[in-house]
């Protein structure tokens, strides 16, 4: 699989990624009332708060394509990708499949995500990770889930 | 000081029930385990283990998730000593000296000193909480809106010094952090802000889902990241007790690093693992002979494991008194409480004696104990190094999955860990640190709560906050705190100290 797909400087990608999600936050916040300082509106300090992220992150932009220091360290898609389905399917079957087959998936999945892992090894601890699971947190501590379909 | 010790007498009675024993041994073997464990830190551990407390009393979840916390800074040191890798970001000073012991065949005696100058150091910790708690929670009763603004700001900028890396990017992270805290209801107006019209966000994110999936689940997924396995020797340990005359060599340097872990865990800025650097660095200062240092000095464990201990302890300070975190570790505290309901600020105190108390009593039950499980049964935990993290990284997904979705019993939650766990990955790529994100995410609501009172009082007039002399004072203090980070000669040691540092 390929290693590394994605490289750049890293203030020009922080930058970005942090200026985005201000631009989001203000888009998010414009229909509230904005109030003053004598009486906020509920627009007031996520605004500020927004105004001065987008500033910084900014800022980063415009250096990361002046002064270009820096490299972003590699990402690795493998266990970035199969950790994140592992979850997914987890949260996916949790309510409509129970504990049990939520559990299964999510360790069946995770498997993928090192290449060090044995299958014999993981089918043992999923099946254990189940069984533990359901003793400790629906008997013991009572979380209400079912365990099974 | 009659007062004091009654009052530690009540906190015994509260600690020594058998059901709170539990919950102090159970976090003593937990902080122990990841401690030696690299590669699971306690912020991660603290946010798995937290939903798993939201069943327990709030006293004993406390007692049990600080008992993590500390019995990490003893479990640290066996990795750090053993095998030259720090189990903890805390100990990576203790390696250069420790690991230089154990080649010289003195493991032993270098574990005897860290665990024996650890429980000296968290005894004194512990006790330092008790006398300094109560006449700090008075003046903090003192404290108006502006003040507590203040107070914040100083407890946010001291974030920024902790940070690893840029400090640009670091105040970028608490704001990015104050903003994910402000999503949800607008307490005043009762509008929602920020929610994408999802009403699981209308109460704001789940804090456990952010704290999983930045440091759960982005750390395991950079864990897993292919570095080449390398198998790190074992040192072999002789004999654990050490002698009398080693003992009376140390007492010394476990004093230094003791006073000075107190000092940096009380101080906003601090924490375990600069205090650990700084009594390091004082030891190599006073010794007669600076030249020993690195090739096997028995201070350079004894003062910064003291240190790191004291500063584990007295961190509570400033929590249980103003409610304010000064680390990552410590807003994962202030969840903890609010997920109990207790609203963490100088009411603490007085309304909840048996929390108080009880668990600086538990710390030095908790102490004790760690002495026990890390002295004796040291041979234990060399065995648990060679569990490969194939198989440690499942066990972490499954129970982060179930912790995070039985806060709310919410599916919605675990996707928000995920889409916290991708953000938390991308960042840590960006070298942007997720520790200040923590605390500004923890800090946002009370600082928006006491800027509009601030202002509500002052009529719209910003100089309250100058005006006022507690706040005038703070806001020196975090001017100053700002300042030094940008000095050179700090910024130098700044680099020195977090350059191996994880995500603590």
């Amino acid at each position: 699989m390929n290693r590394t797909f994605w490289r750049g400087n890293i203030d020009f990608y922080c930058g970005l990624l942090l200026l985005s999600i201000a631009a989001l936050a203000i888009w998010l916040v414009s229909e509230l009332d904005f109030g003053t300082a004598r009486e906020m509106g509920p627009a007031y300090f996520p605004l500020v708060v927004a105004g001065l992220l987008g500033a910084m992150s900014l800022f980063m932009v415009v250096r990361g394509i002046v002064r270009p220091e820096g490299e972003m360290a590699p990402i690795e898609i493998r266990p970035l990708f199969f950790i994140l389905l592992s979850f997914l399917a987890f949260g996916l079957l949790i309510a409509r499949g129970g504990l049990v087959l939520a559990i299964l998936a999510q360790v069946g999945l995770a498997h993928f995500a090192s290449p060090e892992t044995r299958v014999v090894e993981t089918i043992l601890f999923a099946l254990g990770l189940a069984l533990f699971s359901s003793v400790v947190f629906v008997y013991l501590l009572g979380i209400p889930v079912s365990l099974l379909p | 000081m009659m007062d004091v010790l009654a009052l530690l007498g009540h906190g015994f009675a509260v600690a020594g029930t058998p059901q709170n024993l539990f919950f102090c041994l159970v976090g003593a073997l937990c902080g122990t385990l990841i401690g030696v464990l690299p590669g699971l830190g306690p912020v991660a551990t603290i946010s798995l283990l937290l939903p798993a407390t939201y069943a327990l009393d709030p006293v004993g979840a406390i007692i049990m998730l600080s008992g993590i916390y500390y019995g990490a800074q003893y479990g640290g040191s066996t990795t750090a000593i053993l095998m030259n890798i720090p189990g903890e970001s805390t100990s990576v000073v203790t390696a250069i000296d420790g690991h230089r012991l154990a080649q010289q065949g003195r493991a032993g005696e270098a574990l005897a000193v860290a665990a024996i100058g650890s429980f000296f150091a968290g005894c004194v910790g512990s006790l330092v909480i008790a006398l300094a708690g109560p006449p700090l929670a008075g003046v903090a009763q003192k404290f108006e809106s502006p003040d507590y603004f203040s107070l914040m700001l100083l407890g946010l900028v001291s974030a920024v010094v902790l940070a690893n890396g840029s400090v640009f990017r670091a105040v970028a992270m608490i704001l990015l952090g104050l903003l994910l805290g402000l999503v949800g209801s607008d307490i005043n107006s009762g509008l929602t802000r920020m929610t994408f019209g999802f009403l699981q966000l209308s109460d704001g994110v789940n804090f456990v889902a952010i704290a999983m999936g930045m440091f759960g689940v982005a750390e395991v997924v950079s864990n897993l990241e292919s570095k080449g396995e390398k198998k790190a020797q074992i040192a072999q340990i002789s004999s654990i007790w050490p002698s009398l005359k080693i003992l009376l060599l140390t007492k010394f340097a476990v004093l230094r690093g003791t006073l000075i872990g107190i000092a940096f865990g009380i101080l906003p800025g601090g924490g375990a693992t600069v205090a650990s650097f700084s009594a390091y660095a004082l030891e190599k200062k006073v010794a007669r002979d600076p030249s020993r240092f690195g090739k096997g000095a028995i201070e350079g464990v004894a003062a910064p494991e003291a240190a790191n201990n004291a500063a584990a302890q007295t961190s509570f300070v400033p929590l249980l008194t103003l409610g304010i975190p000064t680390s990552a570790t410590m807003a994962l505290m202030i969840g903890a409480l609010t997920l109990h309901g207790i609203a963490p600020g100088p009411m603490v105190i007085t309304r909840q004696p048996d929390l108080f108390w009880g668990l600086i009593a538990s710390m030095f039950i908790g102490n004790l104990m760690l002495v026990i499980i890390n002295l004796p049964m040291i041979g234990l935990w060399v065995k648990l190094l060679n569990i490969p993290y194939r198989m440690l990284f499942l066990v972490i997904l499954v129970i982060s999955a179930i912790g995070v979705y039985s806060v709310n019993n919410s599916a919605f939650d675990v996707y928000l860990t995920l889409a916290f766990g991708l953000l938390g990955y991308i960042l840590r790529k960006l070298d942007a640190e997720p520790a200040p994100l923590l605390m500004g995410f923890v800090l946002g609501p009370p600082m928006e709560e006491n800027v509009r009172r601030s202002l509500i009082i002052s009529q719209g007039d910003f100089m309250v906050f100058v005006q006022r002399p507690i706040s005038l004072v703070l806001l020196l203090a975090a001017l100053a705190l700002l300042i030094s980070v940008a000095l050179p000669f700090i910024r130098k040691r700044r680099v020195e100290v977090f350059k191996d540092e994880a995500a603590n």
